[in-house]
């Protein structure tokens, strides 16, 4: 299966078409465009998203060229340099309440949530992205670590602490176990019956009452203590999601870069040559199922500590859609797109929601058909290919000339696909 | 015994709509390897389409037919726009696109009809009493439903069978290279086919609004049963599909009552239960052929 | 004799990858012409060009007109029609309907029947099997049902991938006898792709030889056949 497609960025027709749209937007009056209705309301934020894309694809093109003379001294400074790229995301993150005010449409909760979503996607970028099993499931898992951390509460008065222990160990044992049948489904099929594990969430939770409240839920309001900042409770909460979403990531950055990632993606693009080569297909995608259920447990038990309420209708099915188009839009075969993917999935639907109460939707239906055609790698497989273009035509004066020595030269990074190109190039030589 | 024909009767009625549903899930399975996910809210915008013309005073018998050629004419129009430019796309980009289509129609009716559920009449002619036959009550708008889908399998089939576009259709689905090369284009049979399946979903759409109540996620839990009947009777066979469908109805009617676990909002999961069950045991269902892998 | 088919530089390429480096060749209005070449020689892509599946550049002539920009499906109305490599079977269809399939681009009713009824002719086996599923049928069988199907869309010249390919000599010999006679007796011109060198030499008036998607060499058959280099690589003896 060819699952990631290497594009050419000399063929794309979008790059300029966001340019000019993000300019059209921050030209023209915005006023002017709500008189027409709803179409006015609509092109705010798809303008606006436009515009925030190209300016960010802009300073991609204009950071390459001023990094320049520390990039051109090899490998090594270009390491360096996403060090230094790392950081900064970091402390944007951990500098968050001095500015999180400032932020149109942001808090310390809704960052904590987006976060939340950030580990899911992580889970589901292993999962989907680099082992090409499709799962439209994760909400299901997400439920388990609320369930876990509200039947824990109610049943137990088990601390809520330990629920962000057991809630990944259930959720990845039987996401494990899940991979069984799993095995047997490919693309769409899988998408398919993990859909209708997501779905039968709900009515299983509401069938249960006994132990899960049925469809009141089980509310947790200021009965969940913590050792300090007990004055800030959303800070403390922000802080602990991030931390462990820092884990998350640094253990997914390392899974993907080891021995597990390169069986993976030996396993998605060709399945019988990676068996044949004698890995493990079964257990690879069991385990791969498991990680990403146990990031899902995770987030969820982290979710209801933070909300403080789990309740049936929190884990509609819809939920586990949302997971995976942020995962899509922020970019499935990379890491770092998680992160663009959970902001996304909580401030966009955040923001569009006061157009109207469906507006969420619609507009993430658009921009998911349109990122699609566009940028199949999501919005950081985009950014990953400017900076690439960036580099390489900005070095060689005439991309043209060599297909295959543009390729060579330059060494990337997040995306397994340069193994493939490499392969095209050398087949064509 | 009484209650067991009863069921029967309202379990078949309903895999009647299943079978609708999973037949449109077929058509565009044989022919362009897509599980189209977006496949139930297309029908319910079409239902609401068609509310819209009988609020604004269409009779049943105009709005239907007048809705089914809108349908069809946007199940094409999806096809060539949307679908086409992902045909040969890795499987995660054609799934995600017919789940963007999920979204897009189902906050689409929202938007517009609101979440408020809308009555949705009988087909003029059609009487709501019920006729008794010994102890078992007969609902004549259940024989309706199953007079109709009949007539559709049986137009179908002659379209298929009988009929050179039919053949040109099974060709484009079956061996698009080999079409192509006989001068068939093979595009337009696959735009066709998205016409047909968008057609019958609409109408699967129609027949089910006026016994759930039509609300944007009216189709959601339909689509589901649907896709187990798709699996149970084979995703690469149309008749297949409708069997399955009534297959999945009369499961879920009898489980519903017979089985104490399930109850009435346990259903979902005896459709889970099926998919899994199906894909593990006889992946290309009863009717199926071909194997469930796509090499 | 003017040429039926006439292509000037023809290039052709997957996706960026290209194939098919420049060819010139010209194939006579009713004549025979062999395509001969190792394995991913570029035969294939060639017949592929000519019918517009691949991305295709060049000055290519059917009938003195220039087909660029036509479809696959209008190249089949003119009458330019292949028989693939692997033969194309419509394999859960039967034997007539692949027939009927192979007429897709006709609409004359009778017209079509009559046809039916001549392809049995030529391949009596046909006609025995008619309601057979075509899948079922054997290599040999197969390769008759590919060349009967493009004969009942009325083609005027016929571009054949290696019709020989894992068929028994004796079969091949059969096919290749009934391939002359729609020659002669019905005028239509074959570009034929061959690994089978010998026999595609001995039908042909003309052939080309290609190396890695260009022509080598060409010259008439009879020249082909004695050369060194062809006999050497390709004849084996
Ligand atoms: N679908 C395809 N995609 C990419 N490359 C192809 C494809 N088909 C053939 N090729 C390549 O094109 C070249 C010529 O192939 P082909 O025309 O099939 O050769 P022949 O028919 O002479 O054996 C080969 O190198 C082959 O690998
Ligand atoms: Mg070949």
């Amino acid at each position: 299966m060819e699952f990631v497609r290497s594009f050419d960025y000399r063929r794309n027709w979008f790059f300029p078409l966001f340019v000019v749209a993000g300019l059209v937007w921050l030209l023209a009056e915005p006023a002017k465009l709500d008189a027409i209705p709803a179409v006015g309301d609509l092109i705010g934020p798809f303008a606006g998203m436009a515009a925030l894309l190209s300016l960010v694809a802009i300073g991609t093109v204009i950071a390459a060229y001023l990094l320049r003379p520390v990039l051109d001294r090899g490998p090594q400074a270009e390491r360096a340099l996403r060090w230094v790229g790392y950081g900064l995301i970091i402390a944007f993150f951990a500098c968050m309440p001095l500015y999180v005010e400032a932020i149109p449409h942001a808090s310390m909760l809704k960052m904590t949530v987006a976060i939340q979503f950030m580990i899911v996607i992580v889970g589901l970028n292993l999962l989907t992205g680099f082992g090409g099993q499709i799962s439209l499931g994760q909400g299901a898992f997400f439920a388990i670590g609320g369930y876990t951390l509200a039947i824990g509460f109610r049943e137990w008065d088990m601390p809520w602490g330990w629920s962000l222990l057991i809630a990944p160990l259930i959720a990845g044992v039987l996401g494990f176990l899940i991979g069984i049948p799993a095995l047997r489904f490919k693309g769409p099929y899988l998408a398919l019956a993990t859909l209708s594990l997501a779905v039968t969430v709900t009515p299983l939770a509401k069938k249960f009452e006994e132990f899960t409240g049925g469809v009141q839920g089980v509310a947790m309001f200021g009965k969940l203590s913590v050792p300090f900042w007990q004055d800030n409770l959303d800070r403390f909460f922000y802080y602990m999601t991030a931390l462990l979403a820092l884990l998350v990531f640094v253990l997914a950055a390392n899974l993907r870069r080891g021995r597990f990632g390169r069986a993976l993606i030996a396993i998605r693009d060709n399945e019988t040559a990676a068996s044949a080569m004698g890995v493990n297909v079964a257990l690879y995608k069991m385990t791969a199922f498991g990680i990403a259920g146990a990031f899902a447990g995770l987030a969820g038990a982290l979710n209801g500590v933070v909300i403080q309420f789990v309740s049936p209708d929190q884990y509609s099915p819809l939920l586990s859609i949302r997971f995976l188009v942020g995962a899509v839009i922020g970019g499935v075969a990379t890491i770092n797109g998680a992160i663009i993917g959970g902001l996304f999935q909580q401030f966009v639907p955040d923001v569009t929601v006061s157009i109207n109460k469906s507006a969420p939707d619609a507009i993430q239906a658009i921009i998911l058909i349109v990122v699609m055609y566009t940028m199949r790698h999501g919005v950081a497989g985009f950014l990953q290919e400017t900076w690439r273009y960036a580099r390489s035509g900005l070095r060689l004066r005439k991309p043209g000339a060599g297909g295959t020595a543009v390729v060579e030269t330059v060494v990337v990074v997040e995306r397994e696909e340069v193994v493939i190109v490499r392969q095209d190039g050398g087949g064509a030589a | 015994m009484t209650e067991f024909i009863q069921l029967v009767l309202a379990g078949t009625a309903n895999g009647c709509i299943y079978g609708l549903l999973a037949l449109a899930l077929v058509l565009i399975y044989r022919s362009t390897h897509i599980i189209n996910f977006g496949q139930g809210e297309m029908a319910m915008f079409s239902t609401y389409i068609c509310w819209s013309f009988l609020n604004a005073g269409m009779g049943y018998w105009v709005a239907v037919p007048l809705t089914l050629i809108l349908a069809f004419a946007a199940g094409i129009a999806v096809q060539r726009v949307l679908i086409r430019p992902v045909q040969n796309a890795p499987e995660l980009t054609i799934v995600i696109v017919t789940l963007g289509l999920y979204l897009f129609f189902n906050s689409l009716a929202l938007w517009i009809y609101s979440g408020v559920p809308k009555p949705f009449p009988l087909p003029t002619g059609i009487r709501q009493a019920s006729w008794q036959v010994g102890d078992i009550f007969i609902i004549p708008y259940h024989l309706f439903i199953f007079a109709v889908l009949i007539t559709l399998m049986a137009v179908l089939y002659v379209l298929f069978q009988r009929t050179k576009l039919g053949l040109g259709l099974r060709a484009a689905a079956a061996q698009p290279a080999s079409s192509r090369l006989v001068g068939i284009n093979v595009n337009w049979m696959l735009a066709l086919g998205w016409g047909i399946a968008a057609a019958a979903g609409a109408l699967a759409g129609m027949l089910s609004a006026p016994v759930v109540q039509l609300e944007p996620n009216f189709m959601a839990t339909i689509l589901i049963f649907s896709f187990a009947s798709a699996t149970l009777g084979g995703f690469d066979s149309p008749p297949g599909a409708v069997v399955g469908g009534i297959a999945i109805g009369n499961i879920v009617a009898l489980g519903g009552r017979y089985i104490e676990f399930i109850g009435t909002q346990l259903d979902i999961v005896l459709a889970l239960v099926v998919i899994v069950a199906v894909l593990l045991i006889r992946p290309a269902g009863l009717f199926g052929r071909q194997v469930v892998q796509r090499v | 004799m003017s040429a039926i088919l006439e292509a000037r530089n023809l290039r052709a390429a997957y996706g960026d990858r290209p194939v098919i480096f420049g060819i010139d060749l010209a194939v006579p209005e009713r004549g025979i012409v062999a395509l001969l070449g190792a394995n991913g020689a570029g035969k294939t892509t060639t017949l592929r060009a000519l019918l517009a599946e691949v991305r295709t550049w060049g000055d290519v002539r059917y009938q003195g007109q220039s087909i660029a920009g036509k479809s696959t499906q209008d190249l089949v109305r003119m009458g330019m029609v292949m028989v693939p490599e692997g033969r194309g079977t419509f394999t859960d269809f039967t034997v007539e309907e692949n027939l009927l399939l192979g007429a897709y681009s006709r609409r004359d009713k009778d017209g079509i029947r009559r046809d039916i009824e001549r392809m049995y002719g030529y391949f009596p086996v046909l006609g025995q099997r008619r309601k057979q599923r075509a899948g079922s049928m054997s290599g040999g069988e197969q390769q008759m049902l590919a060349i009967a199907r493009a004969l009942m869309s009325r083609p005027k010249l016929l571009l054949l991938d290696e019709p020989s390919l894992g068929l028994a000599p004796l079969i091949v010999q059969e096919i290749f006898g009934i391939l002359t006679t729609i020659n002669r007796e019905e005028g239509v011109s074959m570009l034929l792709v061959e690994q089978d060198a010998v026999r595609a030499l001995k039908v042909a008036t003309y052939a080309y030889l290609l190396e890695t998607g260009r022509v080598a060499l060409e010259g008439t058959a009879e020249q082909l056949a004695a050369s060194d280099d062809v006999r050497r690589a390709y004849l084996g003896y």
